[in-house]
């Protein structure tokens, strides 16, 4: 035998080797911890210890706190035991510590441990990206709340002079139209996809642009972009083509705000989604027209468009506070739970300033417009005085309905505003109808109900829940419930609140040698 | 040069046998229509609890099954129907052994054993059949390893925390 052919059959042996007993290659499991599921202990240990049945790596520990803050974890591994230790050692109520490694077939493997340090926390962990804190929400905020005062400044405040203003007024540059404008509105994007990426208020390359451009959020800046370039357009100096061009203009950024935000999603769709056409075109025009009087008081003896504007004035602001109830009620599903919820805070401090503002306008229309049009100075000076407070409240209304991103029924508050999350699973051999009911302590209670594919009873002999949440890094935790009193199967301190981005695997052993495994996510 | 193949061959074990943490079955395909030896491979106890009992569910399309005793150890079996008739032999099966119980003995959670049986593989199973051996593992104090998880559609044995043991069925080889 040639040496070379030799080399190929001890070659070829190997690779047989290695390729055959592919399946008999195993995974790594958790045998044992310390400290073990659910305990509770009364400080944090200097090490969390994960004992596996045969040597592992460990790809990656985080432990999540209850303010949804993620920390890496230092770790030592040595054969099948992998010793964790905080870098913070202060940490109180329930933890979540989530690990991935990698058994010696190769394969990942990943597990979530939850714990308890002093008291289970009241407030409950909230699965939120890595390395988020306070900055990059305000600063979310800051250019939301920016953008709109920018749109309805320049978008409405063109409307505003095109059809009821002086024919001289001047008509803004392209540049100082355009150049905020889209400064505003990339930022905007920016700050979005850093959002979603979930990595906080950093520099990230031109990522988070890209995660950005892929939702609604693109359209939304690109609706209001083409709404900034029609008013800056040249052909819009034109008298005839410049009004038409400012109306075009408006219904390009109301109809942006229909793809944005927590309303667009509500039920019914379609009636959101004129509601907020409607709120958010007029609002944009009244909000625009402030300045435009100010200036107009200011300086022009010429006070005609104040009593165009004074009398039509009425109709817009009816439909913008109308579409405005209108969406209050489709959003807020009990309207008892106003102020129990963040969501209801912020429609109440909103309402408020609503009211503020109604009065603020009604005082303008009938006292204060009749005596300046006639003339008398002292009124026209307590009217600019008025605007100027108008302003200020139109500022403070847009930016209380920016804080809506943080706290949309759809989203944290979910749990408080409906207590009961319901979600219905299904495959060929078994339903599942799970629901997550909101605990004192913050965490929920999990209550499953099996069915057969018909409807027909199903008495399974044991159920496994493992709960996911990819995009916040938490590998499976795994709940073993148990028979509840009352039918069906339940388990207690499931550390879930916001179901957003969390995946429910239910495990259900039909009998002794038969599995089936119902898959879904909590948000859908 | 038979050194040389004895290095490989030793080394291609190796690599095989390095991490059997599952239960699994030893040969992982059998030509369709003959009889298959199936060997069990028990690395491992429940969680540290020395296994006592064995249950080896017999999947449909596996006739005549019979145990290979073993000492120490006692025997059930479960006769059960076929979903379907087969021919073996010219003649027409409608049950047979449908579950295997091996009972009554010890094995460590730090030692190894097999447990074997044979059947054979219905001329009516076509090849390119993946054929699943779900298996209950009985251990001490009331523990349980279920590795009966059968892969839904669009993911593999290795997506699963216990995985039943499988086999393929493949051509008959030309001889």
């Amino acid at each position: 035998m040639t040496r070379r052919l030799q080399a190929a059959l001890v070659a070829a042996i190997i690779a047989m080797g290695m390729l055959v007993p592919t399946g008999a290659l195993a995974h790594a499991a958790l045998k044992s911890s310390t400290p073990a599921a659910g305990e509770t202990l009364d400080r944090l240990p200097d090490e969390i210890e994960l004992h596996f049945n045969e040597p592992v790596r460990l790809i990656r520990a985080t432990a999540i706190d209850r303010n949804g803050t993620n920390q890496a974890l230092d770790a030592d591994t040595s054969g099948a035991d992998v010793r964790l230790r905080f870098s913070d050692p202060n940490i109180r109520g329930t933890v979540m510590v989530s690990y991935r490694v990698e058994s010696e077939d190769g394969h990942p493997v990943g597990g979530t441990l939850v714990f308890d340090i002093g008291t289970p926390s009241a407030k409950p962990l909230v699965a939120v990206g890595e390395g988020s804190g306070l900055s990059l929400p305000i600063a979310i905020w800051l250019v939301h709340t920016a953008t709109v005062l920018f749109l309805a400044f320049v978008v409405g405040g063109a409307l505003f002079d095109r059809w009821l203003g002086a024919r001289n007024s001047p008509t803004a540059s392209a540049a100082t139209v355009m150049l905020p404008g889209a400064a505003l509105l990339a930022s905007g994007l920016y700050l979005q996809g850093l959002d979603e990426q979930g990595s906080g208020l950093v520099f990230a390359g031109a990522a988070p642009l890209e995660i950005a451009v892929q939702g609604n959020a693109a359209i939304c800046a690109s609706l209001f972009f083409l709404s900034l370039l029609t008013i800056a357009l040249p052909l819009a100096r034109s008298k005839t083509t410049g009004r038409v061009l400012a109306v075009v203009a408006l219904m390009l950024a109301a109809s942006a705000f229909t793809f944005s935000g927590h309303c667009s999603a509500a039920d019914p769709r379609w009636l959101a989604r004129a509601a907020i056409f409607l709120h958010s075109a007029t609002l944009l025009f009244w909000a625009g027209s402030l300045p435009s009087l100010w200036k107009l008081g200011r300086t022009s003896p010429n006070l005609r468009p104040l009593s165009s504007f004074s009398r039509m004035i009425p109709i817009p602001f009816l439909v913008m506070i109308l579409a405005g109830i209108v969406l209050a009620i489709v959003e807020l599903p009990a309207l008892i739970q106003l102020l129990s919820s963040l969501y209801g805070r912020i429609l109440t401090v909103k309402v408020v300033l609503v009211v503020c503002l109604c009065m603020v306008a009604v005082y303008n229309r009938f006292w204060l417009t009749a005596p300046t049009l006639a003339g008398n100075p002292v009124a026209r000076e307590r009217l600019r005085r008025s605007i100027v407070f108008e302003i200020f409240l139109a500022v403070a209304i847009i930016g209380t309905a920016g804080l809506w991103r943080f706290a949309g029924p759809g989203q944290v508050e979910a749990a408080e505003v409906s207590q009961v999350l319901s979600i219905h699973l299904h495959s060929e051999k078994a339903m599942a109808q799970l629901e997550l009911g909101a605990e004192a302590s913050g965490t929920r209670k999990v209550h499953v109900a099996i069915m057969g594919p018909d409807f027909d009873a199903l008495d399974p002999r044991q159920v496994v829940l493992r709960l996911r949440n990819p995009g916040s890094a938490i590998e499976p935790i795994k709940f073993e419930l148990t028979k509840a009193p009352e039918g069906g199967w339940e388990v207690e301190g499931c550390p879930v609140r916001d179901p957003k981005g969390w995946l429910a695997d239910l495990e259900v052993l039909v009998d002794d040698f038969h599995a089936v495994h119902l898959e879904g996510g909590l948000s859908d | 040069m038979l050194k040389s193949m004895a290095i490989a061959f030793a080394a291609a074990v190796c690599a095989a046998g390095a991490a059997s943490a599952h239960i699994t079955l030893e040969q992982s395909q059998t030509p369709s229509g003959k009889a298959y030896k199936a060997v069990l491979r028990v690395g491992h106890g429940c969680e540290g609890k020395a296994t006592i009992k064995i249950r080896v569910k017999i999947p449909e399309g596996l006739l005549s099954a019979k145990p290979m005793p073993k000492s120490g150890w006692s025997i059930e079996k479960v006769n059960a129907a076929y979903e379907k008739s087969y021919d073996l032999y010219g003649k027409p099966v409608r049950e047979g052994v449908s579950e295997i119980i091996w009972s009554g003995g010890t094995l460590a959670d730090d030692e190894y054993d097999e447990f074997v049986f044979r059947a054979t593989v219905a001329k009516e199973i076509p090849p390119g059949t993946r054929i699943y051996v779900p298996v209950v593992q009985e251990c001490a104090e009331g523990a349980v390893e279920r590795w009966i998880e059968v892969p839904a559609a669009g993911k593999s044995p290795d997506d699963y925390e216990t995985p039943a043991p499988y086999f393929d069925v493949v051509e008959q080889p030309r001889s």
